[in-house]
């Protein structure tokens, strides 16, 4: 049996003058938890709306559950799609938006009435049944959307930002529902959104996208330690950047050289030595020191600015040269650092994530 | 202050009204009572001897073919307007506005010009006759004018620009994402018209079918032009009797009549379509 519930092989897409996707690959596994993650414009809806079967790709092929499905029109596809916008019928009964699917497909009546009634009641609106989708709010109407495609049993659903329209308190509610829905029926999702916190806290993996192309397809933490480009990155929490040359590898790790000193990091295929690259550096795992690890990396410069936000205090360090580091400390004792003080930023040497340049 | 300037507003609305709307119709109510002899003097006694009059079996057998000449005008308005809104809709494009003015176009002649224009296809020796006998489908030429076809012919393309327009109004505001939905959800794009698309139309079709059977119930152009005296409508009955007999109290009458069946099969419609709707 295949094991991806979606396939995308080399995909491209281009409308009349503007190439959406370029040449991209995707394998979705069955039963996972898929994002994909990006900016506006990145592609990533374009590749939802190829799956759903609303566009055909230009060129490549798209297979669900193993099969082809180029020129298969969407109402022959065994997806579902949660769309941004909802799109219920406002001409139809709540009751009856869930039961369109099945209607098409000549469900007797009492499974009908039996599996909507399931449904509805996944998602906490048995009540509601027959009341009308404007009478509903922002939060109920999603998961009218979502009982309506889900009551299908999809190989695969698709969600199309489903929670770009909730205030903040809902899309948390939404968040874990999700995940809980996802688990008990473990169907496979395939959720689109440019929220790195929804991306990371649902997804089993996720795709990063960036104008028309996958940057990285890993797990989330992976995404966040080990970002594959600059752009990932940048994109998803923030980071700091230092230019680095290889200078050494030995044992899965590298040494490299900047202009304040040299620092031990995790290898990365593909680089080597002589090569330029980039070291990032997430701000949570910066250490502020008065004196340098013997151990681990370590940076010498003056904290320029203490910002206390609450549970954090964020500090932008100085260093010799004129670049900056932002980093974070918990709040877990009294500060000890002021602008002005001199200090050592130190990190571990997995800490870091290099970048090819 | 507010409900004065509220008042001020509505003002010329309500003169307009009474003086043009309210006024004319007691007038028009007022002389519906007397009745008019061969000298054309004037009763001195109110009676509804002019309603009896009007309810006469030959004015029965107008007011009943211009109702179905009405109903046949509405459905064939609604059977060609339909597509061709839903073409404009979804397939103009950025030349939607355009195209509605091509809609509208004939209303930059008169109505009557029009319609004397149709004589000229539909006679025997018309263009429409002359390319049928010349292609070999027919052998003679059909008689196409003066028939109960080349009046509702003459009502349906008169009104079939009203029958569009709300049709179209109602199509481009629908969210085309619901097509989608639909599609996404298994229906083929047959079902999806028929279970999303049309019935969300259907405000705009009961607008065009009522902004299209009012006027044609009361039309008298088409039936005077392309028709006969087989033809006549109810229209055409006041008319005669405003114009030709000079029995102004008589045409008060019938158009009191007619306004009643308007008023009726309105509330009628309107009832059935809202009871639809809830």
């Amino acid at each position: 049996m295949d094991p991806y519930a979606v396939e995308l092989l080399r995909v491209s897409k281009t409308y009349k003058t503007y190439q959406a996707l370029f040449g991209i690959d995707l394998q979705i596994r069955k039963g996972e938890f898929f994002s994909l993650l990006g900016p506006s414009g990145c592609g990533k809806t374009t590749t939802l709306r190829l799956v759903a079967g609303f566009e055909e790709p230009t060129s490549g092929e798209v297979r669900i559950d193993g099969q082809a499905v180029a020129g298969l029109p969407a109402y022959q596809r065994n997806v579902n799609t949660v769309f941004q916008s909802y799109s219920l019928f406002p001409h139809l009964s709540i009751f009856e938006n869930v039961a369109f699917g099945l209607r098409r497909r000549k469900v007797s009546e009492s499974e009908i009435r039996r599996r909507v009634d399931e449904a509805l009641a996944m998602v906490h609106l048995s009540d509601k049944s027959k009341g009308r989708t404007h009478e509903l709010s922002g939060g109920q109407q999603q998961r009218v959307a979502l009982a309506r495609a889900l009551v299908n049993q999809p190989a695969v659903l698709l969600l199309d930002e489903p929670m770009a329209a909730l205030d903040s308190k809902l899309r948390k509610e939404m968040r874990s529902e999700l995940k809980r829905l996802q688990k008990s029926l473990g169907i496979t999702f395939v959720l689109v959104t440019h929220d790195q916190e929804e991306a990371l806290t649902l997804s089993d993996r996720l795709a990063v996208m960036n104008a028309g192309r996958v940057e990285q397809v890993c797990q989330p933490r992976e995404v966040y330690e080990r970002p594959a480009t600059r752009f990932v990155a940048e994109f998803i929490g923030t980071a700091n950047f230092l230019p680095v040359k290889v200078a050494e590898i030995s044992n899965g790790r590298t040494r490299v050289n900047s202009e304040d000193g040299q620092f031990w990091v995790i290898s990365r295929p593909g680089l080597q030595v002589g090569d330029a690259a980039e070291l990032s550096l997430r701000p949570e795992r910066l250490r502020l020191g008065k004196t340098a690890d013997p151990d681990h990396n370590s940076l010498e410069g003056t904290v320029a600015e203490a910002i206390f936000m609450g549970p954090i205090t964020r500090y932008i360090v100085n260093l010799s040269n004129g670049y900056q580091l932002l980093t974070e400390r918990q709040n877990l004792e009294e500060s000890s650092f002021q602008a002005g003080d001199p200090v050592c930023v130190n990190w571990d040497v997995d800490s870091g994530a290099l970048l090819p340049r | 202050m507010k409900r004065f300037l509220a008042w001020a507003l509505v003002l010329p609305f309500v003169l307009y009204n009474l003086t043009f709307v309210i006024f004319p119709l007691f007038t028009v109510l007022y002389q519906s009572m007397f009745t008019i002899d061969a000298e054309y003097n004037v009763s001195q006694q109110a009676s509804l001897d002019n309603f009896k009059a009007a309810f006469s079996a030959a004015n029965l057998e107008v007011m009943w073919r211009s109702a179905r000449y009405a109903l046949t005008t509405t459905a064939a308005c609604l059977l060609l307007g339909y597509p061709l809104a839903y073409f404009i809709a979804v397939y103009g494009g950025r030349l939607r506005s355009q195209l509605l003015i091509l809609v509208v176009l004939p209303f930059w002649t008169s109505y009557l010009i029009r319609t004397f224009a149709w004589t000229t296809l539909l006679q025997k020796e018309g263009v429409i006759n002359a390319v049928l006998l010349k292609l070999h489908l027919i052998s003679q030429p059909l008689q196409m004018l003066n028939t109960d076809f080349s009046v509702i012919l003459g009502l349906t393309y008169g009104f079939l620009p009203f029958a569009t327009l709300p049709i179209y109004v109602s199509l481009e505001n629908q969210d085309r994402s619901l097509v989608e939905a639909a599609a996404d959800l298994g229906a083929t794009p047959v079902q999806a018209f028929w279970k999303v698309v049309f019935p969300l139309s259907l405000p705009g079709v009961i607008s065009a079918s009522l902004i299209t059977f009012v006027p044609a119930m009361g039309d008298f152009v088409s039936a005077e032009i392309l028709g006969s005296p087989e033809t006549q409508m109810i229209g055409n009955l006041i008319q005669q009797q405003f114009l030709a007999l000079f029995n102004w109290p008589m045409g008060s009458a019938l158009s009191l009549v007619l306004m009643l069946l308007m008023v009726t099969s309105m509330a009628l419609y309107m009832g059935l379509a809202g009871e639809r709707d809830a």
